[in-house]
């Protein structure tokens, strides 16, 4: 139960991030790669989101 | 040979060529309905992997990304985010429904609905609704290839009747090739839809400006506010950006083709994987909104359909033909291999859960491909409308399926109510720019939907254990 728990929190961070992160990202400085902030954030969170997930899934196999 | 001629021959020959190849990779396997509507269920990582993105990366994502964003700014930044956010939500529910399509047999949403909540009815009614919304869909993807061929033959040609031609082309296709074929289309279409998507958005700013960072300060130059999202409540501002976000991601899996596509699968794990990793391929989206903002640069001042084909018209006026027509070539694939997969969606609700007959599945794609080509004959004018709501109304299926899937309350009559006050919303709220504090309306569509349901499964008498038994998830710990 509080695996199901720590990986839903877990697999809920990026989404977190991209939804509640929009207000604090909307802005265009700094820019990374030469795109706008909200792009780069945006970008590295739905990058994240593989790796988020390989975490979950070990803790979901070694249950 | 002139532009158009050169432009249109090379589109044709990747439109041709494609087909052609994968009619040759599906040629030893025998079409019955287990082979042509899932594959037989024997996907591995990688086909399933290339169908998905095959599906994802639609004529919207050619023409209407780089439109949003010539026409919108930073509003176009949802495009990024919320396929992923719905991939990730999916890795939660479905192994588990693809475990339950497995064992019981199952091939599309309604027979998920029927399995689970016993009602013929329902199930009949959810078929309706999908193949209804998809029609309009691929009519959707048949204007996308207009414009495409508009474009490769350099307004010489009447592009009518190539797009009609096309079409017909793909529904034999698919009549003959089923959901294997489109699969081995899709190898095709992946690769050049990524090697455009790398052209036109670090070439295309590269070859202007010097690099895309310098394009997107030539951006911030001209509109100091394109790239930041309104404040709050304003239209499409960050309210709307982040329901219109939190709205799209559920309703990625619930088009009829997804169970289908994820049926194929051979195992769980393939499944799984491909949710967990298909988030890094939406760099193409990153990609084509670079274009669109470096053609707002060179081709200022287009406005309507024109927007959506703005890099198209930079790369008419600046490259030869041969590029025009390759690009145009894969952005006709991005158009027909969804449209594919919409008729074979569409064609298996209706053959299966309507008529009861899965064998008619494929003379069915036929009559679904005729109705969408006399949609875009008579009635492109209301398309708009229709489209507004096609994915609104399919992301309604979301609360029923989740509840269906963890909640042995849930009840056919819960479920119904709910989709149909989350549909009746849908359509009142069509013209609606903003619901109240800039909330996306579908999303409050969605969660009045949820709320009917839950009410209604907890006062209503709960259903016999039987049938929440036969789709329960086993325990994974």
């Amino acid at each position: 139960m509080m695996r199901s728990l720590a990986r839903f929190a877990l697999a809920g961070i990026p989404v977190l991030m991209l939804l509640g992160g929009t207000p604090f990202a909307n802005r265009i400085e700094p820019r990374i790669f030469g795109l706008p902030f909200l792009m780069d954030w945006l970008l590295f969170w739905v990058l994240s989101i593989p790796v988020f997930l390989i975490v979950v899934e070990r803790l979901r196999k070694t249950a | 040979m002139n532009s158009a001629a050169t432009a249109l021959s090379i589109a044709a020959a990747v439109v041709f060529g494609t087909i052609a190849f994968a009619l040759g990779a599906v040629r030893r396997y025998r079409m019955e309905p287990q082979e042509y509507i899932v594959g037989g269920r024997s996907f591995g990582a990688v086909l399933l992997w290339i169908l998905l993105a095959g599906e994802v990366y639609t004529s919207f994502t050619f023409l209407g990304a780089a439109g949003w964003a010539y026409g919108k700014g930073a509003a176009a930044f949802y495009i990024i985010p919320y396929v992923p956010i719905g991939f990730l939500i999916a890795y939660f529910y479905m192994p588990q429904i693809w475990r339950l399509g497995k064992a019981r047999g199952l091939m599309t949403w309604p027979d998920y609905f029927l399995d689970r909540y016993g009602s013929k009815a329902l199930a009949m009614g959810i078929a309706l609704l999908q193949a209804t919304l998809m029609v309009p869909y691929v009519t959707l993807q048949l204007t996308g290839l207009q414009i495409l061929l508009g474009i490769a033959g350099y307004g010489q040609y009447n592009a009518g009747a190539a797009v009609a031609i096309a079409f017909c082309l793909i529904a034999l296709f698919v009549f003959t090739a089923g959901i294997r074929g489109t699969a081995w289309a899709g190898i095709i279409k992946d690769t050049l839809v990524l090697g455009a998507a790398v052209f036109l958005g670090i070439g295309l700013p590269t070859m202007f400006f010097g690099s895309p960072g310098a394009m997107i300060s030539h951006v911030i130059s001209a509109k100091p506010h394109w790239l930041t999202l309104a404040a709050g409540s304003a239209p499409y501002g960050t309210t709307w950006f982040i329901s219109t976000i939190a709205l799209t991601s559920l309703g990625v899996t619930m088009f009829p083709q997804w169970a289908q596509s994820l049926f194929t699968a051979k195992d769980e794990q393939t499944v799984r994987l491909n949710l967990m990793f298909m988030p890094l391929y939406n760099v193409v989206m990153v990609l084509i909104l670079l274009a669109g903002f470096t053609a707002m640069l060179l081709a200022p001042g287009l406005t309507g359909p024109a927007a959506d084909r703005s890099y198209l018209i930079v790369l008419q006026r600046h490259f030869p033909a041969w590029v025009v027509g390759l690009i145009c070539g894969a952005g006709a694939l991005a158009a027909l291999l969804p449209a594919s997969m919409l008729l074979l969606g569409s064609s298996t609700v209706i053959s299966r859960n309507v008529l009861g007959h899965t064998r008619w599945v494929r003379p069915t794609v036929l009559v679904c491909a005729a109705l969408a080509l006399l949609l875009w004959f008579f009635a492109k004018a209301t398309l708009v409308d229709l489209l507004l709501f096609v994915f609104n109304g399919i992301t309604q299926l979301f609360p029923a399926v989740i509840l269906g899937l963890f909640w042995k309350r849930m009840t056919a009559y819960a479920a119904a109510a709910g989709i149909a006050a989350g549909e009746i919303i849908a359509i009142f709220t069509l013209h609606a720019s903003g619901g109240p504090w800039g909330i996306n309306v579908g999303l409050i569509a969605l969660l009045v939907n949820a709320a009917v349901c839950v009410v209604l499964a907890l006062f209503l008498p709960q259903p016999p254990a039987v049938i929440y038994q036969a789709t329960a998830t086993q325990p994974e710990n």
